[in-house]
């Protein structure tokens, strides 16, 4: 158990560095070793599907979506509000906590059947996803058509000419 | 459990048939809304499994989809059906949820869609709100789901958790510490949405409840918040919708008690008795028709509202919860004054004062319908006063 609470510390003390720098490209940098870290956390609890899909979401989405809000404003003039109103202490306060009580997780993957102990846990999300509750995703992709087709209806038409 | 599934992507795949057959022949001049309307009806009979609660909510449904005036609406209330059809029978949270999600964007959805007009920024405002204090609510049973699976690795409905997931639905259905959504919708949401906001949700909600929801605690709290703040809270009302939004929540403090004592015949009956009034209701162009069907909604008696009530109210002595009885008598009571006002209102002020509302012209067949089976409901009611 000694790595995983390791890793996890080392997750507490990155999120402080995110909050503890004055510039905000720092401040990414350091959320995407963060987002990485946490990955790892995951991969070493035994949740692989997760990690995966952790470093597909966090990294190749949002820290890219940050990125691109860092470059649309002017870099060179803003500072971090969060560095001069002292927030970070917080993140310093979670630190020692995690340092001192040692918060892990006590299980690793579970899965919903209970015929499938030894399986990883994407075996398991298949098993349930396209076997046992198949006709939920069905059902599911009828809920995914209603938020797109509502989308475009709820859209006002614009009439060309007057 | 692969063939089992085959019966959803079968109406799906009807479903698509009937967008394409929509989408595509509405240009050409020979269909009409009317025709397409008849092939949505037609679809919904036909896929309709034999149980009582299914062909219930067919036939309501098929009566709704007459009050709509375009396509993209008749698809969402389609779409809307399915997810209600698979939640009467759901025994397990993850498709209750599904289902909840399905039903709950499609009203979302039709909020938004059916602003047109000089209410569109009433409309629009409704929807949001109701969107977004939905999403919120949704989020907390999800989290209360997953809360429950950790501790005890399953699904069903076990555990303490149970309670908060029970708020989740209670706010769906509009009981009243959770209420203020419903009173702002029902004002402010075009005629035929409301008839469908006040009717189709329930009936599903409540028979999930009554056939799969299990739960150890009694909902005696909401029942008497419902039934105090629909009673109360409706003298303050200058609009009649919201008059009858509060009267709505009261009726459904009502359904309340009668789960609460385990009476869901009773809970079936006063829900049948319920949206056949609000059906009525909405569709009504003349004045003291509308007046006939609030005193069916007080719970006067030659008028099947008052069964409906009696019957909830007679459960409820003989399984001896007298205080809840009490209190709902009470209350009961408080809320005729405002029905007698409405009364008053119609029949006996002079015609260019009182208030007037346009309906569509066309509801002769359904407003016949529900006024029969509103007057002659009684007959069929008054059997287990006598054996």
């Amino acid at each position: 158990m000694f790595f995983e609470n390791s890793a996890i510390l080392l997750c507490a003390l990155l999120g402080i560095a995110v909050g503890y720098t004055k510039s905000p490209f720092m401040s990414l940098m350091y959320s995407v070793m963060l987002f990485i870290n946490s990955s790892f956390v995951l991969m070493m609890l035994g949740f692989e599907f997760l990690a995966l899909v952790n470093l597909l979401v966090y990294v190749g989405a949002l820290a890219v979506l940050f990125l691109f809000v860092i470059m649309l404003l002017e870099i060179p003039a803003t500072e971090l509000r969060a560095y001069s109103r002292g927030w970070s202490t917080l993140g310093v306060f979670v630190f020692i906590i995690n340092g001192v009580f040692q918060i892990t997780p006590s299980m690793g993957p579970r899965g919903i059947i209970n015929g499938l102990p030894g399986a990883e846990s994407i075996t398991n999300l298949g098993h349930a996803l396209y076997l046992y509750f198949a006709d939920l995703l069905i059902l599911n992709s009828l809920v995914l058509t209603v938020a797109l087709f509502g989308a475009f209806a709820i859209a006002p038409v614009r009439t060309t000419g007057r | 459990m692969f063939w089992n599934s085959i019966v959803e992507l079968d109406l799906c795949i009807g479903l698509l048939l009937l967008i394409l057959y929509g989408l595509l022949s509405l240009r050409n001049g020979h269909v009409s809304l009317g025709h397409i309307r008849f092939v949505c009806q037609a679809w919904l009979v036909l896929i309709t499994p034999l149980e009582v609660q299914d062909i219930a909510l067919c036939v309501l449904t098929v009566v709704l989809l007459q009050s709509f005036h375009s396509f993209e609406a008749l698809l969402f209330l389609l779409l809307a059906y399915i997810g209600q059809l698979y939640m009467m029978h759901s025994c397990n949270l993850v498709s209750f949820y599904v289902c909840l999600e399905a039903q709950t964007l499609c009203v979302v959805v039709l909020c938004g869609l059916l602003a047109r007009g000089a209410s569109t920024s009433f409309s629009v405002e409704a929807a949001l709100k109701f969107l977004l204090l939905s999403a919120m609510v949704s989020g907390m049973a999800l989290f209360w789901f997953s809360a429950m699976y950790q501790r005890t690795g399953s699904l069903d409905m076990v555990g303490q958790e149970t309670f908060w997931i029970l708020l989740v639905m209670l706010f769906k259905l509009g009981v009243a510490p959770m209420h203020m959504w419903s009173v702002d919708l029902y004002g402010s949401v075009p005629k035929s949405l409301l008839l469908y906001l006040s009717t189709a949700p329930k009936l599903s909600l409540f028979t999930f409840w009554a056939a799969s929801w299990h739960h150890d605690f009694s909902v005696g709290v909401f029942i008497l918040f419902s039934m105090l703040i629909g009673s109360i809270g409706a003298y303050g009302q200058p609009a009649l919708r919201s008059l009858f939004a509060y009267s709505t929540i009261n009726e459904i403090g009502l359904m309340l008690l009668a789960v609460e004592t385990a009476g869901f015949h009773t809970l079936y009956q006063h829900l049948g008795i319920y949206i056949i009034t609000q059906l009525l209701l909405w569709n009504l162009t003349d004045k003291r028709l509308f007046a006939l069907c609030a005193v069916s909604l007080a719970g006067l008696p030659p008028f099947a509202g008052f069964f409906g009530k009696a019957w909830i109210f007679w459960h409820a002595m003989s399984v001896q919860a007298f205080s809840l009885l009490l209190a709902a008598l009470f209350c009961t009571v408080l809320s005729l004054v405002y029905y007698l006002r409405v009364i008053r209102l119609f029949w006996t002020a002079p015609v260019h004062t009182a208030a007037s509302f346009a309906g569509a012209p066309n509801q002769t067949t359904l407003t016949s319908a529900c006024a029969v089976a509103l007057a002659f409901a009684p007959v069929m009611l008054v059997k287990p006063f006598i054996i």
